[in-house]
């Protein structure tokens, strides 16, 4: 087990270097120029005049500054030794390293995606049991319709509609229009800033959820219907044991195999955050980031956020991967003798 | 950031469309009577002001840096401009005239116009207490001249700055030499915000700095020969100089008290402000926050968490809040200088021709396009001069909506439908070509929307034109490298004189300089140059005007319209003044009584 781990860290570096050199160029391919964007032409109105009289040794300046003065390659390697050294560089936009504004995301998108996965898990799992246990009854129909709605409405409208309507003095003021915590935060005691922040989060945990709970239920309902087919469970049911020990004891553990490979993928997505969510209720999170980065041609935020899903992503699935044999002691990658 | 919300943008400006293709006759809301519905500037109302409540403002995206030697972006000019940090001269509100602010009066200027000589305030304090003086002054000019720093926005005004040092070593007496005469170089010099050097050159790294020095460094721009000044120069380029209190210190009546990025940037009233006296200011405490969504922050209005935000979408303004008095908030409508033009690709074999411009203003029905796609909220023009302006050429008629006269003046440039496809054609070079052409757009809806008027009135006589959306930065790529047929832009303007220079000199045509649309007329660079080294205002004028008309009847643009700004705000506040300048509420005016305080 150690040695297949220890492989498989090795063979983490030419897998992230293969993934950043395609990004990388990908990157610089796209058409748009980041120095322009530096410059400040960022508005729908260009600006004249006395306040953006912009010339072209701006922009050389702005040019070597950020190394684009260099081909391409050499900008990958310069990039690859910085970040071999801790330095993942400084945005184009606003000089500020890229490393503190990406820290400064994280436990924004890490809270949220946690608290909507613990959400999800808790009743998505319970649901597909109950579904599967429960096949073609009333209750099995009712959920999946009701989920596979939840499933095809789309997170921008159903946001929209939330501020519309619980959060405006027109319907239903209920929670706040958007934000982390209220202006008037610090002058909470201890548990007005606890509700303070649960407040601010109800609305955007729940619509980052809504689509995966359908998702996730579907996928724990059949691979549960799947093992209950199994000869061991037919097994079990006829040594007399009740439904609830044989759904609960014999088939869980087994039916669980495929929702660990979907929380392989959750690692990345936790750091990942909405881009939808985050901007109607102005989150300051990584997808907001990622995405402003990209509007931007801010090069070195955008290969530092593509180097974080990209090792988060290889190390999710080397955790699942793990977690399977524990799961199915069949499941194992050492070589056994024959 | 306006191009989140994308899709719901899309979903309603699909609506419109729809309304507007189908033809039906829907009554506009409002009139294109656009000055009747103009907000009044009203008297200051100060009788029972007191000082104490707070006000908060949306903004659509966070600040980038709060130091103004090295910031470049809106909403950071804002704070920086009116609350934090203060210059040598302010620019009036309503006459657009510079008076003095830190300054004690207007400058001296030499005969040869090349050195302006201002005398100081000697009563003036940065926020920590320490005096304001020349020393300050020069080395906020030291700090932009050198050339490592992240100033370089600000240095491109400068470029033609010789020096700046004290007047017989009096502390506050400093004059600033010049290479070359300019005429908006007292524009330049005034607009500085001034920062401490107490706090900002701790090691008195500048004083070390000769002006020969910065002048050479700019001149070989190699680090190695310069090893003090790219040290102070990285000093200053730091995250930390432009977001710490500690640092962001200026002279102005607020403090920066904290920054939440991506949430919220609060000041705090200066109670020790040198100008109290004068300078009165209200509110205890102003806030930005960032409300990057569209419905998001017209709830949070309603909801009394802002007090004040800027509409983007005219039809959020006039559908979304249509009972503003329900939710104690009121509307306001200002003309602020910004321009709506259509560039025509000069270069292009279909827009080399003036008469062809003016065929195509000609089929822009400007007046049914503000009332339907801007509900009236919009003010035709006729020239790259602001509006309000005093420099702008009024006599110039609008060009009317006339597809008959079109047709006559694309017949009279030779265009001519001779192969009966129902589309115009003319042998350009031995070769027919049709009348055929791509507006490039940036995503912006109302844009689009204007553009598909338009295209419908070609279809009319003609000419058959499409529509292409590019993502703004590709947009700004494409119009720079004039790879574009016709494109409609904006362009933000300055109050007070303009210099067309960086827009319309033919020099500015190649390469990628702002003539996007590779405009060139020797009468009208001689003009723009003339204009450059004149200093008599009435000379200006006389100028301005000459060069106004030559681009009226070139049409290198079709002039559309100054739209109106729409803001939201709370009814508690008095003496809330709406100016027809960039950035039109000065929020530090306002009051609000005791009783309807919300923040007391």
């Amino acid at each position: 087990m150690t040695d297949y781990i220890f492989k498989r860290i090795l063979l983490f570096f030419p897998t992230l270097l293969i993934i950043t050199m395609i990004t990388f160029v990908i990157c610089r391919m796209a058409p748009g120029d980041p120095t322009e964007m530096r410059i400040g032409a960022t508005g729908e109105a260009m600006k004249t005049g006395a306040k953006n009289q912009i010339t072209q040794a701006t922009k050389e300046y702005y040019k070597k500054k950020f190394g684009l003065d260099k081909p391409i390659w050499q900008q990958y390697f310069i990039w690859l030794g910085n970040i071999a050294q801790g330095d993942f560089g400084n945005s184009f936009k606003d000089d500020r390293p890229v490393i503190n504004k990406i820290l400064e995301r994280i436990p924004v998108s890490l809270t949220i995606s946690l608290l909507s996965f613990l959400l999800i898990y808790s009743i998505a799992i319970p649901v597909g049991i109950y579904s599967a246990a429960r096949q073609y009854s009333y209750g099995d129909r009712a959920t999946t319709v009701f989920l596979f709605i939840l499933y095809s409405l789309p997170n921008f409208w159903v946001a929209t509609l939330a501020i519309f309507f619980l959060c405006s003095p027109e319907f239903w003021n209920i929670f706040p229009t958007g934000g982390l915590t209220s202006l008037d935060y610090e002058t909470y005691s201890f548990w007005g800033q606890l509700w303070d922040r649960i407040h601010h989060l109800i609305l955007p945990v729940l619509i980052t959820s809504l689509a995966s709970f359908a998702f996730l239920s579907r996928q724990m309902r059949s691979s549960m219907l799947e093992v209950i087919r199994q000869d061991y469970i037919r097994t079990a049911r006829a040594k007399g044991l009740n439904e609830k020990t044989v759904i609960m004891k014999h088939a869980l553990r087994n039916s669980l195999i495929p929702i660990i490979t979907i929380f392989g993928g959750l690692l990345p997505a936790m750091v990942g955050g909405s881009l939808i969510v985050e901007t109607i209720f102005t989150i300051p999170g990584m997808g907001q980031l990622f995405y402003q980065g990209i509007l931007d041609r801010d090069y070195p935020l955008i290969m530092a956020e593509l180097l974080l899903v990209a090792v988060l992503t290889v190390v999710g699935v080397l955790i699942v991967d793990i977690i399977y044999s524990i799961v199915d002691p069949r499941i194992t990658f050492s070589k056994k003798a024959a | 950031m306006k191009k989140f919300g994308l899709f719901f943008i899309i979903i309603v400006s699909l609506t419109v469309l729809i309304t507007i293709a189908g033809g039906r006759k829907k009554k506009p809301i409002i009139q294109s009577n656009v000055t009747k519905m103009l907000t009044p500037l009203q008297e200051p109302d100060l009788s029972g002001a007191t000082v104490g409540d707070w006000v908060i403002k949306q903004e659509m995206s966070d600040a980038e840096k709060l130091n103004p030697v090295v910031t470049n972006d809106a909403t950071a000019d804002e704070i920086i401009s009116y609350y934090l940090f203060e210059k040598l001269l302010e620019q009036d509100r309503i006459t657009y005239e510079l008076y003095p602010q830190l300054a004690k009066n207007m400058p001296t200027l030499s005969e040869d116009h090349l050195t302006y000589t201002f005398e100081l305030k000697d009563n003036v304090k940065f926020s920590d207490g320490t005096p304001l003086t020349g020393e300050d002054i020069i080395f906020t000019f030291k700090a932009i001249k050198n050339p490592f720093t992240d100033a370089q926005a600000l240095r491109n005004y400068f470029t033609d700055l010789d020096r700046v040092e004290l007047v017989d070593g009096d502390k506050y007496k400093v004059k600033f030499t010049f290479k070359q005469p300019y005429f908006r170089a007292i524009y330049a010099i005034g607009d500085i915000k001034i920062v401490p050097k107490k706090i900002l050159d701790i090691e008195n790294i500048n004083d070390r700095l000769s002006w020969e020095m910065l002048n050479e460094a700019n001149e070989t721009l190699d680090p190695a020969k310069y090893p003090e000044m790219k040290k102070f120069a990285d000093f200053l380029n730091q995250e930390d100089v432009s977001r710490n209190p500690k640092y962001v210190v200026g002279s102005g009546p607020y403090k920066l008290e904290k920054w939440v990025t991506g949430q919220q940037i609060s000041v705090v009233r200066n109670n020790d402000y040198w100008n109290k006296d004068e300078g009165k200011v209200y509110p205890e405490k102003i806030i930005w926050r960032t409300i990057s969504d569209q419905n998001a922050a017209i709830a949070a209005a309603k909801n009394k968490e802002t007090d004040l935000m800027y509409v983007i979408r005219p039809i959020d303004f006039v559908e979304n809040v249509k009972n503003p008095e329900q939710f104690g908030l009121k509307k306001a409508l200002v003309l602020e200088p910004v321009y709506s033009y259509i560039g025509w690709n000069n270069n292009s074999p279909l827009f080399n021709d003036p008469k062809v411009r003016m065929a195509m203003s000609y089929a822009v029905d400007r007046n049914m396009i503000i009332d339907k796609i801007f509900y009236g909220m919009g003010i035709p023009i006729q020239s790259h001069i602001f509006y309000k302006s005093q420099y702008v050429d009024s006599t110039l008629p609008v060009i009317p909506f006339d597809l008959e006269k079109s047709k006559e003046l694309l017949a009279e440039a030779g265009w001519k439908d001779t192969d009966g496809d129902g589309i115009l054609d003319k042998v350009i070079n031995g070769q027919k070509v049709d009348f055929k052409f791509t507006f490039t757009n940036n995503n912006n809806p109302t844009r689009k929307q204007t553009a598909l008027v338009i295209i419908d009135a070609l279809k009319q006589i003609g000419i058959q034109a499409d529509i292409q959306d590019y993502e703004w930065s590709v947009f700004l790529d494409k119009v720079k490298k004039h790879d574009f047929d016709a494109a409609i832009m904006a362009w933000q303007l300055s109050v007070g004189p303009e210099d067309p220079y960086q827009i319309w000199h033919s020099s500015q045509a190649d390469g990628e300089g702002s003539n996007h649309i590779s405009y060139k007329n020797q009468r009208s660079d001689e003009l723009i140059e003339l204009n450059r080294i004149t200093f008599d205002d009435s000379v200006r004028k006389e100028i301005l005007n000459e060069w106004q008309e030559i681009i009226y009847k070139d049409q290198p643009y079709t002039f559309l319209w100054t739209p109106t700004g729409r803001y939201l705000y709370s009814d508690r506040f008095k003496n809330t003044r709406w100016y027809s300048y960039p950035n039109s509420p000065l929020m530090k005016e306002w009051w609000s009584s005791r009783d309807l305080a919300r923040y007391k």
